[in-house]
């Protein structure tokens, strides 16, 4: 037992006589991951079938469950490709002990899940993703009111007013405009958004209508409220490596779909 | 001597990354895209991830069947199994056909089926074509992807079997008039002939 935390220490990694017993006390589900994936790949050479299979059986489950608790279901096959890659790539790593993520996944085996799970999903992001024509294809338009956004999480709105960024409305674009600089763009866009209760659920929006995750990341930058363009300060177009015109344009295009799906009470 | 040049690779990086930022701000992405600019698109991207991942936050997470944990775990045993295999030179080196290969996991066509369909589903005739040789290669990568998976192999040998199967195609009953023959058909075409619904057979054609 450990005397700092009162719990029991799991058998040595190569103790196979200690993990049978604890297969059959059903003791090793209350081990660390880490230590079960280490018992595997250790006993691994001993072949104690029975033994690796059980030990393999719960890692399994464990691995799958905490994937799909990282993947939405707005993926191809609602997520499940995903995960099946990612815990099939895991029990590869784990089948080659002297891989970087063989290693790793013995130390913090749920950061190398989340790491896996997240590159993955970066991966499909990337394949999918298309060349947006509003990028390449510029806009008038682009110099009318912009609305703002709104707070992301638990959607508490970002008053408009207040956001940094359409100083330039006016038409100066020099991008020197700084967090505290005079907004002057016309809110009434957003005065739906605003009217309809603060508790749009605005994560759920942009996770189940926003398929492209660079566009979903410049809104919740815009959220935070940072400004398209900056020379002095962080901006959208810098983050994302994109023009400050396509930042607008995601932007805008973003908060139009926003407006449609709460409607206009006006 | 110690090599003072090597720089850290891709997996590095992001890992480092999703280490120190769990909610990256755009200065956090702006630091670590100049410091790594070969990385750039790939920090961009787990950016994304991880701020989806934190507005989540909190929320109840998907819970998978029980089917799909049971079936998990088959092919985590499959994993285990391909690398013992695989230590094996003599052995993973022989070319297997698919009747071989599914004989040596214990499992049969209709259950290889199921396996390779998950949650979608794929007609047991698409796999019976590809057993019998009669679907010829390239396959679709998901296709591809999801056969290896279940049957533990390598797209190599993936591959290796396919030849087998269309150089001694299993033949059906012969007619009374003519020598069986088996005419091989295109994966789409395969695909497209099944019983498959059209939403199957848009997901096997690589649509979403």
């Amino acid at each position: 037992m450990d005397a700092s935390t009162g719990e029991e220490p799991p058998p040595d990694s190569t103790d196979v006589a200690g993990w049978r017993l604890a297969i059959t006390d059903g003791r090793f589900r209350r081990f660390p991951l880490e230590a079960i994936a280490a018992a595997i790949q250790d006993l691994r050479p001993n072949r104690d079938g029975g033994l690796i299979n059980a030990l393999a059986e719960h890692l399994s489950e464990s691995v799958y469950r905490i994937v799909r608790r990282y993947v939405g279901r707005n993926h191809p096959n609602a997520g499940y490709d995903i995960v099946d890659r990612v815990h099939d790539q895991f029990f590869e790593s784990l089948a080659q002990p002297h891989s970087a993520d063989g290693k790793g996944i013995r130390k913090a085996l749920v950061w190398r899940l989340q790491f896996r799970a997240k590159d993955a999903i970066a991966k499909e992001a990337r394949d999918r993703r298309i060349p947006d024509e509003t990028a390449v294809k510029p806009q008038k338009q682009a110099k009318q009111s912009d609305p703002p956004g709104d707070e992301a999480h638990d959607v508490e709105l970002v008053d408009i007013d207040q956001h940094p960024d359409l100083a330039e409305e006016g038409g100066s674009s020099d991008g020197d405009e700084t967090p505290s600089s005079k907004a002057r763009w016309n809110p009434a866009l957003l005065d739906g958004v605003r009217a309809t209760d603060e508790q749009i659920d605005v994560d759920r929006f942009l996770e189940e209508n926003i398929k492209d995750d660079q566009k979903r990341l410049a809104f919740r930058l815009f959220m935070d409220g940072l400004p398209f363009k900056s020379k002095k300060y962080d901006s959208i177009a810098k983050a994302l490596g994109i023009d400050e015109k396509t930042a607008r344009l995601w932007i805008e295009e973003i908060q139009k779909q926003l407006k449609n799906k709460i409607g206009d009470p006006t | 001597m110690t090599d003072r040049s090597q720089t850290p690779g891709r997996d590095d990086v992001l890992f480092a990354f999703h280490e120190a930022c769990p909610r990256p701000t755009a200065d956090q992405i702006i630091d670590w895209i100049s410091r790594y600019p070969q990385f750039a698109d790939d920090i961009r991207a787990h950016a994304a991830v991880a701020r989806d991942w934190a507005a989540r936050k909190g929320l109840p997470g998907e819970q998978p069947s029980e089917t799909m944990v049971a079936r998990a775990y088959s092919r985590a045993l499959n994993a285990l199994y391909k690398a013992d295999a695989e230590a094996k030179p003599a052995e993973a080196d022989a070319a297997q056909s698919f009747q071989d290969i599914i004989a040596a996991r214990g499992t049969s066509v209709a259950a290889l089926a199921r396996e390779v369909g998950g949650t979608v589903g794929i007609g047991r005739s698409v796999l019976a074509d590809l057993v019998n040789g009669a679907m010829r290669g390239p396959v679709g990568a998901r296709f591809l992807d999801a056969v290896c998976r279940a049957i533990a192999i390598t797209h190599a040998r993936f591959y290796a079997a396919l030849e087998m199967a269309l150089a001694a195609p299993r033949l059906g009953l012969a007619r009374a008039d003519a020598a069986p023959t088996v005419n091989a058909r295109s994966y789409e075409e395969v695909i497209r002939d099944s019983d498959m619904t059209p939403e199957q057979i848009r997901y096997w054609l690589g649509g979403d």
